[in-house]
Parts: structure tokens; sequence; C-alpha cells
């Protein structure tokens, strides 16, 4: 049987996540349990919640009930992270079913917080990277605060300069980036965001070198 | 219903794989073969196991013949092997179980031609446009931003893939339990931090065409 898709939301190329409640409902680690599968199979267009449902159950490590995820739903609505973007309707009904969709097709963090560096995850992998970059450069390991702190501030100034573009351009980007595909998308931002961190680095690399005690290559 | 996965002994999962073929660094970005290579970063699954996730996210689900045929290919290339049998009580046949090669791969773009090739060109235009946002003194030609990504990616990645080349043996004993995302923090890190070592080196080409 065919339904009939009334779609009356088109969501936005990109949203600068710059607000913490959103930030939280992205990144913590017990709401990406819980949310992330939703965003995830939300990421190819809207679905209704019995779609959700199905969907979610097949990606997420614990099975939850419609209910649950009705809530979840919820949640991310009232975080502005999903939206109702129309109805659905079947032959021979009148009763319309809600479609569910992401706000944005990327979620761009400008907010990378000092909590981000307190999970077990990063602190294990700057250490490992402490280490390598040792042997990479054949100096002494840089201390692990200082190294943090280097790492933390690159990352908040090259994803606030790609925030404020993206938030003062906001038209011109969703013109650029309108029809492209999530992992297209996201690869932009990546590299975007590494220009950004180089063109960072060129006006203050050897302040930062000196802070780590490294000496850099010529 | 009882299902019990017996893993083959000699399945062994790299914690760190560096992919310098271009063919390789291409199926791993191909949105079609991608996906699946994320799948099977949790572990090792069958081919009824790995559809159901994969059309998940999807609108068009892709019938099972299909992923059994991108799993092929991803084995052939060495991506993907086979890692050992998913059992069901009361069933006489077993499915093989398909396990990921890495959990992590770390692509190094040698190619001097990458940036212009298929949807890479696509990107970079796109990028260029994002950048002429950006209040530089002059404005790059897609030339130049080519020649800086080139310069900037490949460098630095060369540069990592021969530390992690050279120390394979210590990387694979201190990672062997690490999960995905912090293999995948630790190569973004060196990254940021390579970058800032050999900035002087891009310092010139920023200048002329950047500032």
């Amino acid at each position: 049987m065919e339904t009939r898709d009334l779609i009356s939301f088109t969501p936005k190329a990109v949203i600068v996540i710059d607000q913490k409640k959103q930030f939280d409902l992205l990144y913590l680690p017990k709401n990406a349990k819980k949310y992330s599968p939703i965003l995830y199979v939300l990421r190819d267009g809207p679905l209704t919640l019995k779609e959700l449902e199905y969907k979610y159950n097949t990606i997420a490590d614990e099975p939850k009930k419609k209910n649950t995820i009705y809530s979840y739903v919820q949640d991310l609505e009232k975080g502005g992270l999903v939206t109702k973007a129309g109805q659905r309707i079947s032959p021979g009904h009148t009763f319309c079913e809600l479609l569910y969709d992401r706000t944005a097709t990327i979620f761009y963090p400008v907010l990378v917080t000092d909590e981000f560096f307190k999970s077990k995850e990063a602190t294990a992998a700057l250490e490992q990277t402490r280490n390598l970059l040792s042997l990479y450069l054949e100096q002494p390991a840089p201390n692990f605060n200082k190294l943090k702190d280097v790492v933390f501030k690159t990352y908040q100034h090259a994803q606030r300069s790609v925030g404020d573009i993206f938030s003062e351009h906001s038209e011109e980007v969703s013109e650029i980036t309108a029809d492209l595909t999530f992992l297209q998308l996201d690869k932009i931002c990546g590299i975007f965001e590494t220009l950004m961190a180089v063109l960072h680095f060129n006006d203050n690399s050897e302040e930062l070198l000196s802070e780590l005690k490294l000496g850099g290559k010529t | 219903m009882t299902t019990k996965d017996f893993l083959d002994e000699n399945y062994k999962v790299k914690p760190l794989q560096v992919i310098d073929d271009k063919a390789l660094i291409n199926l791993l970005n191909d949105p079609k073969y991608a996906p699946l290579m994320g799948i099977l970063r949790e572990k090792p699954f069958t081919i009824k196991e790995i559809r159901k996730r994969y059309n998940a996210g999807r609108k068009k689900p892709k019938e099972e013949v299909t992923i059994r045929q991108y799993v092929k290919i991803l084995i052939d290339s060495g991506l993907i092997i086979k890692a050992g049998q998913s059992m069901t009580a009361g069933k006489i046949a077993a499915e093989n179980l398909y396990g990921s090669s890495a959990r992590c791969y770390f692509p190094v773009v040698l190619a001097e031609d990458f940036w212009e090739s298929g949807d890479n060109q696509f990107i970079t235009e796109k990028v260029l446009q994002l950048l002429n946002l950006v209040d530089t003194k002059k404005k790059p030609t897609i030339e130049s931003l080519r020649i800086l990504l080139h310069s900037i990616y490949s460098k630095t990645e060369l540069e990592i893939a021969q530390v992690f080349e050279k120390y394979e043996k210590e990387i694979a004993e201190n990672l062997s339990n690490s999960p995905f995302n912090e293999i995948q923090y630790i190569s973004n890190f060196m990254m940021l931090l390579v970058m800032l070592t050999n900035s002087s080196i891009y310092k010139k080409d920023l200048e002329d065409n950047f500032y």
C-alpha cells in the first residue's frame, strides 16, 4: 500500500552548536548513548515514530520501547535538534502519522569543553600522543597539561572560526552546501577546520611550541 | 533461539592500519562501503546482521546479495577478513562472521592528483567557496588551495604514518584494547601537533596565497 508524505520542513545544512544545552544533548556520553541512534537514522530523511522505533532498535545497544523513543524524540525536539517535518497518510485512512527530521544535516560544535578532555578516552589518547610525539621529534615528551592546553586551545580556536563563518554568513553557507550528503558535508567541515587551525598556527606557532618546550622543524 | 559466535584463533584486529593505496582510500571514503566499515568497528558480524545495521540509516534498503557483493569487494581488498562462524542452536548451517582488518585506519594521501579526482574535486571547490567567506587579505585560487591541501595532508600524514610504522609493535601492544574513539583521537591529535611543528614549511605558501 503506497503511502503519501506531506513534507513541510527543509533541514538546514549546518547548525552551529554553541549552547551548552544542545552540546550536552549531543556529546555527554550518557546522552549520546540515548540520542545518537535517533540522529543517525534520521540522516537520510524524515521518519515516522514507528520507523524510528524499528531502525533505532536495529542499531542501538539496548532495545527501547516506542514510548521511550518518543520521549527521546521529545527531548531532542525541545533541544532544537529534531523537529516535526510533516505527515504521512495511507490510502483509505484519514489519520496521519507525524514525520520527524533533524533540524540540520550537520550539527557543528563550537564548544569543545574541558569536559571532553576529562573523558577516559581523550585522556588516554593524549597520553599516547605525548609518547608518539616524543618518538617522532626525538625530543623529551611535553608536559601532559601543557599539551592538553595547546590541543584544547587550537581546537577551540579553529571551531570558533568555522562557527563564526557559519553563523555570520548562514545564507551563503546554506547556498554553498545545498544538496550535499552527510559524508560530503562532514568532510568539508573537517577540511575547513584544519585550514583554520593551520592559519592559526601561522601566527602563533613559535609561542605554542615554546610552551610545549619543543623545537619546530625547519 | 541461542546463537553463539566462534572467532577464529588467527583472527586478530590491528588497532591501527596505515593505508596509502589510493584505491583503498577511495574504498574507505566511498559512501557505499564507508558505513559497512563503520559497522564492523564494533565486532565481527554475519551478512544478515551487517545488512540489518546497514539499512537502519537508509531510505532505500539494500538487498542481501548487494551487501554480500560489497563484503566480497572489501575482502578482496584486504579490509575485511573472515573472522569465524556464528552458530544457532538447532540449525545445521552456520554463518560466516566477517570482521575488519583494523579498528582504525589512517589514510595517507600520496597521489598528487588526489584533490582533483572524483568527489574530492567537488569537495575542494566547496571548501574554496567557504574559504572565500573568511576575511583573508588575498583570495586563494583553486590551484593554490589544492597545493596547500596536498602539502598539509600528504606531508603530515606521511610523517605520522612513518612513526606509526616504525613503532608498530609498541603501538599494537599499547593500543590492543583501546576503543575506536581513542585511536581516532590519537590520529587527530597527532595530525594537529605535527602540523604545528611543521608550520614553518607552509608559512610562505600561506603568505603568498592567503594573506
